[in-house]
């Protein structure tokens, strides 16, 4: 194991980024969970009284219309007199959960895949390779979105997509890890001794392949939230009236030429303000793991 | 630099050789979908068919009165079942082919025979019997059954009565034919503009404006940016109303809105649980807030309306307001007769198309949610579909409860009544043949229908308007005047808008 | 030579079979989809089964999954990518009728990218952990977190709705749109060609915010490879011996250490054209730009199924082939590229 997962407090303390990024995270996962729907119809958006202050799927009749930010309405009101400021800490639910979901379904396949093909070697390991290659050379976020208009549109479509297109970048890095690690010859001397395959991956293999997945994998959180932003400004995702940051940026550039600014404005910056902790996460970690690496935007 | 933008206007107008006035470019975010006379029913394409050639008779721009087309004159039998029409002598086609009765026979039965899926040949096929050739200039037209409306339906107002040639025989012309002018298609690239020419065998007046060029643009935001930037002469269909708001603030442009004969309404599949139960869509026409759609999605430029016949529409006097105002109150008692209540909530589906009316539709539908869930009984899942894929499901009976628009195929109040109960009722996904109550808007209709005075006609359609604020298959939202709103720049001219909804392109021009 | 000349046969051999992979799996993918497309298109549940049927033999879906196959690759093969439904006419002509938009798109995009990518990273180098290095890399940073879509509207609202300097929709105004003659497609290119001052200043303010819009992403990335390979040459003998002759600062960072980071710099350029693809699908959306990816988003919107399957193929091809002339092209320049 690595040192800094032994020792992750005293890393910590060397790692601004790292610091910075768990910061903005962890409290974009708690205004998620805070101000998130509830499945009570009652209160169907955030968990404690207050929180946010208004319904944000909700018209109220004695908002006005299309005010800027004001003391009363922090973000301003959107043209169905709605609390924008409401919309925005409400809608961040969508994108962390497609976000973690599809990583994580990608991390697994992709790195079971990427196992296997490394290990058994030949053909299937040759053919693999070269889909996994034909895959990852696309632009992820066409594919993401082809991928989506052919399943509809909704959550569940949003993470099967984006998960797919990250299945290569997770099979690429095991694979060349198994192919490394394969030739060493304590892995030599085990499979002299007759240790079973699945056992040897698993015990000798596959920790050596963390460090490098739990960088990728911050970075790639960081771009699924992008592409998920971006796939719910193209109207596939949630439907309305729910919050979601991508869809009111859709719905606010309506109001962009007549000046409306706040209504995309916010939004955006959550987007960004989100991808952004998780890149720094992984900037942080990447700096542990290996500090002269050079990083490759998967596209 | 300002100089040399000037040398460079001077050059491209030197190297075209036309005189500014010669040119106007119009802006628009509609598409052509098919340039088929029997396999195509949407404002943009019936407007540049209706502009490329001619019917028999033509609406006469700002008035609607009935004038004479291709048809000089004409005569109605006794019983109303023979229309006999005199064609004017001389018409020529663009290519030189001369306009006779065998060219209007041909086009009429072949329109009818092909009779497309996405077409509106159901406007004219049921009504006619035969289409018989007297003699070169004589064409008479024998109906199936006495149509008040024929005479509207056989203006160039309704795509399938134009006349034509040059078009495959068996085949949707798909923009092979040839036509009467005033313009022709000369350039068509799709997504990008279509550009029409003024034909110099046109028998009408000559066009004011010899060439037209359509730009399409993507979306409202980029056709005001052109309309602003003077990039465009004219910007029609559609802009965003807080944009048109915004745009009559500024001095270089006019702006106006003319009458809209153009509705919004939802629909329901009157077979399908659980809106197959008359209470239910009862409560729901109480629910719904106008007010709110008109107000906060509208910006106030659109008006609420409570029938489904606008105002102003021929026979005098049709249009009658039947639908009840907003009661939440009323809304529960009948959500409480269909059995339902707090604890077990309605659910039902409410869908919209998210482009083809504008981007404004999403938001119409979650004002439309959150006033019928303000009863406290109903759970509504919004559901969307594109604009092919809706009209589709629609026909397959495939909505409970969804959102459609019209806008008039001929300017009569029962344009405005019959399709969704008796003409195509499943084709736009009422369903309504599968109601009780069915033959009894059927007999009202066909009895309106062949009844030529206009005040007892009226008293009619007033009865089906009356009866559907019981049976509720529909309805009414809101008038659309939002369509009607052209933005101009200051020098250009010849605007005329009328109930037909139509920017008459050959009016226009520009100082 | 010899062993160049086998390389660059091996790379073009080791290109088909991707490329034929990439083919088979947009094939397989669209149609193994959870999803039924023709559900999907006509809207999910609660649909006849005999327009299923109907529709499904319509677009030639109900023939056996491997007759599809081989129509479909034997139809790339002779160049037939299909019939669009919604224009009526062979995808490849759409496609061909496009790219022109969305290449000069890509071109300045990268250019910007390019630009301003090298700059900042040779300034943050230059002055390495000073408050300049760090402001720089901070936006390096910051840049991969930039949804593209939301920093083109914002450029719309700053210098468009604003400050009124930029057109915010389309490649040309639309005065122009009918007298001006398309020579190559290339909007900047036709203008020079027609020497016609006022439709070049139209097209130039038609491409900045678009390409700004491109490049951002890219240029974050750019920056932080030229810093990255700048430290490193700065650190040779090489630029150490210069310095010692004397010469000064800007020469030896301009003309011989620049020289050498360069190196990196382009092959990251050349295979960012996939990312740059996808940034593309979001700007021609936000900017109403007529390019190939805006087709394709229409063609999602009419359900126009050939229209999709074909472009998908179209750009997985062009960039393999992008990527073989890459790499074709940096065994050129870099001797010590591995043949």
């Amino acid at each position: 194991m690595s040192r800094w997962l032994v020792r992750p407090f005293r890393a910590l303390r060397h790692q601004t980024l790292l610091k910075v990024g768990l910061v903005v995270v962890l409290s974009f996962i708690a205004m998620a969970i805070i101000c998130g729907p509830t499945g009570n119809p009652q209160k169907p958006y955030g968990r404690f009284r207050g929180v946010p202050p208004y319904n944000p799927e909700k018209g109220y009749s004695d908002f006005p219309r299309l005010a800027p930010p004001s003391a009363a309405h922090w973000m301003g009101t959107d043209h169905l007199q709605r609390d924008v400021f409401s919309r925005v800490i409400a809608g961040g639910w969508a994108p962390i959960v497609v976000a973690f979901a599809s990583i994580a379904i990608a991390l697994s396949i992709g790195s079971l895949l990427g196992w296997i093909s490394g290990f058994i070697g030949g053909w299937l390991d040759r053919v693999l390779s070269l889909t996994m290659d034909a895959i990852y050379s696309f632009p992820s976020m066409i594919l993401a979105i082809a991928l989506v208009a052919v399943m509809g549109t909704g959550i569940v479509p949003m993470i099967i997509s984006i998960s797919f297109v990250y299945v290569p970048t997770y099979f690429r890095i095991t694979r060349a890890e198994v192919l490394q690690v394969r030739e060493q010859t304590f892995v030599e001397a085990a499979r002299a001794l007759g240790v079973p395959g699945p056992r040897l991956l698993l015990r000798h293999i596959a920790p050596n392949t963390v460090n490098a997945i739990m960088a990728v994998s911050s970075f790639n959180i960081a771009d699924a939230i992008l592409t998920e932003a971006a796939l719910s400004f193209l109207g596939y995702g949630l439907p309305p009236p729910a919050p979601d940051w991508g869809f009111d940026i859709q719905n606010g550039q309506r109001f962009l030429q007549a000046g409306y600014w706040w209504l995309i404005t916010f939004p955006g910056l959550m987007i960004l303000t989100l991808s952004l902790g998780f890149g720094l996460i992984g900037e942080g970690i990447s700096d542990m793991v290996n500090p002269k690496r050079r990083r490759k935007k998967v596209g | 630099m300002r100089k040399l933008a000037i040398l460079g206007f001077a050059l491209a107008f030197a190297v075209t050789g036309l005189a500014a006035s010669d040119i106007l470019i119009l802006g628009t975010t509609d598409r052509i979908t098919e340039l088929s006379f029997a396999n195509s029913y949407d404002h943009f394409t019936w407007h540049i068919l209706r502009h490329t050639t001619q019917g028999l008779l033509r609406l006469e721009p700002g008035t609607t009165a009935i004038k004479p087309g291709i048809a000089e004159s004409w005569e109605v039998s006794e019983d109303g079942l023979v229309y006999t029409f005199h064609l004017r002598p001389g018409v020529v086609f663009w290519d030189g082919t001369p306009c006779d009765a065998n060219s209007v026979k041909w086009a009429l039965e072949r329109t009818l025979r092909l009779n497309g899926p996405e077409g509106g040949v159901g406007l004219i096929k049921p009504v006619i019997k035969s289409i018989d050739v007297l003699d070169d200039l004589t064409v008479q037209i024998t109906l199936n059954y006495p149509d008040r409306t024929f005479l509207i339906r056989m203006t160039d107002n309704v795509i399938p009565s134009l006349i034509y040639t040059g078009a495959p025989e068996n085949d949707f012309a798909k923009g092979n034919y040839v036509g009467l002018g005033p313009y022709r298609i000369v350039e068509y690239v799709p997504d990008e503009r279509v550009v029409l020419e003024a034909v110099d065998t046109y028998f009408g007046e000559p066009p004011k404006t010899k060439k037209i060029v359509w730009v399409m643009y993507s979306d409202a935001a980029a056709l005001r940016a052109a309309i602003e930037a003077g990039d465009i002469d004219v910007a029609f269909r559609t802009l965003n109303p807080i944009d048109i708001m915004d745009l009559m603030n500024n001095p270089n442009l006019q702006v106006i809105g003319g009458p809209s004969p153009g509705i919004r309404y939802l629909l329901f599949n009157v077979t399908q649980p659980p809106v197959d139960n008359v209470f239910v869509r009862q409560a729901i026409a109480y629910a719904v807030d106008r007010d709110a759609i008109c107000q906060q999605v509208f910006s106030g430029l659109n008006t609420p309306i409570y029938t489904m016949v606008p105002t102003g529409l021929p026979p005098a006097g049709a249009s009658i307001d039947v639908f009840p105002k907003r009661d939440l109150e009323k809304a529960r008692e009948l959500l409480r007769l269909a059995g339902y209540s707090e604890e077990n909530p309605l659910e039902l589906n409410l869908w919209y198309t998210p482009k083809h009316y504008g981007t404004t539709e999403s938001d119409v539908a979650a004002v439309i949610k959150q006033a019928i869930e303000e009863t406290g009984m109903v759970k509504i899942n919004i559901q969307s579909l594109e604009w092919g894929a809706y009209t589709e499901r629609m026909s397959q009976g495939g909505f409970d409860m969804f959102l459609l628009g019209w806008y008039p195929d001929y300017l009569e109040a029962s344009n405005f009544l019959l399709p969704w109960t008796t003409e195509s009722p499943e084709g736009l996904g009422t369903f309504f043949n599968h109601h009780p109550n069915f033959e009894a808007y059927k007999d009202i209709a066909e009895v309106a229908l062949a009844t030529v005075d206009d005040e007892r006609a009226a008293k009619l359609y007033q009865a089906i308007q009356i009866l559907s604020a019981y049976d509720v298959p529909w309805i009414p939202l809101w008038s659309n005047k939002q369509q009607t709103y052209v933005v101009a720049q200051k020098g250009v001219g010849g605007l005329v808008l009328d109930l037909t909804m139509e920017l008459h392109i050959e009016l226009l021009y520009k100082e | 030579m010899g062993g160049l000349a086998r390389y660059i046969v091996q790379r073009i051999v080791l290109t088909i079979p991707m490329v034929f992979i990439l083919l088979s799996v947009v094939f397989l993918v669209l149609r193994l989809m959870p999803g039924d497309p023709v559900l999907a298109m006509l809207g999910g549940r609660n649909v006849s089964p005999e327009l299923l049927e109907q529709k499904r033999h319509e677009m030639g879906l109900d023939k056996p999954l491997g007759v599809q196959y081989v129509e479909y690759l034997s139809g790339i093969l002779h160049g037939d990518f299909g019939k669009s439904s919604r224009t009526g006419k062979p995808v490849l002509y759409e496609l061909f009728s496009r790219l022109p938009a969305t290449v000069e798109l890509a071109i300045w995009g990268m250019l910007f990218a390019a630009l301003f990518g090298i700059t900042t990273g040779i300034l943050a180098a230059t002055r390495a952990d000073r408050p300049i290095d760090h402001t720089v890399r901070i936006f390096h940073i910051g840049s991969f977190a930039l949804p593209i879509f939301w920093v083109g509207l914002m450029l719309q609202v700053i210098f468009g709705v604003k400050l009124g300097w930029f057109p915010v929709a389309g490649r040309l105004a639309g005065r122009y749109a009918f007298t001006f003659d398309r020579i190559t497609g290339f909007y900047v290119l036709d203008a020079i060609i027609h020497r016609d001052g006022a439709l070049l200043l139209d097209v130039v303010k038609h491409l900045v915010l678009p390409a700004v819009t491109l490049g951002l992403a890219q240029a974050g990335l750019l920056g932080r490879i030229t810093r990255a390979s700048m430290l490193e040459v700065l650190d040779t003998d090489y630029v150490t011996t210069a310095r010692s002759k004397g010469l000064g600062e800007r020469i030896v960072v301009l003309k011989h250490a620049l020289r050498n980071a360069l190196i990196p710099i382009v092959t990251v350029l050349g295979l960012q054209f996939a990312i740059l693809m996808g940034g593309a699908v979001l700007t021609e959306t936000v900017f109403s730009w007529p390019g190939i990816a805006g087709f394709l988003i229409r063609s999602l919107d009419a359900r126009d199924w050939w229209a999709l399957q074909g472009t998908i193929a179209f750009i997985g091809i062009l960039i393999a082939t992008i990527n073989l002339v890459v790499d074709i092209f940096y065994s050129f320049i870099d001797p010590r590229v591995r043949y």
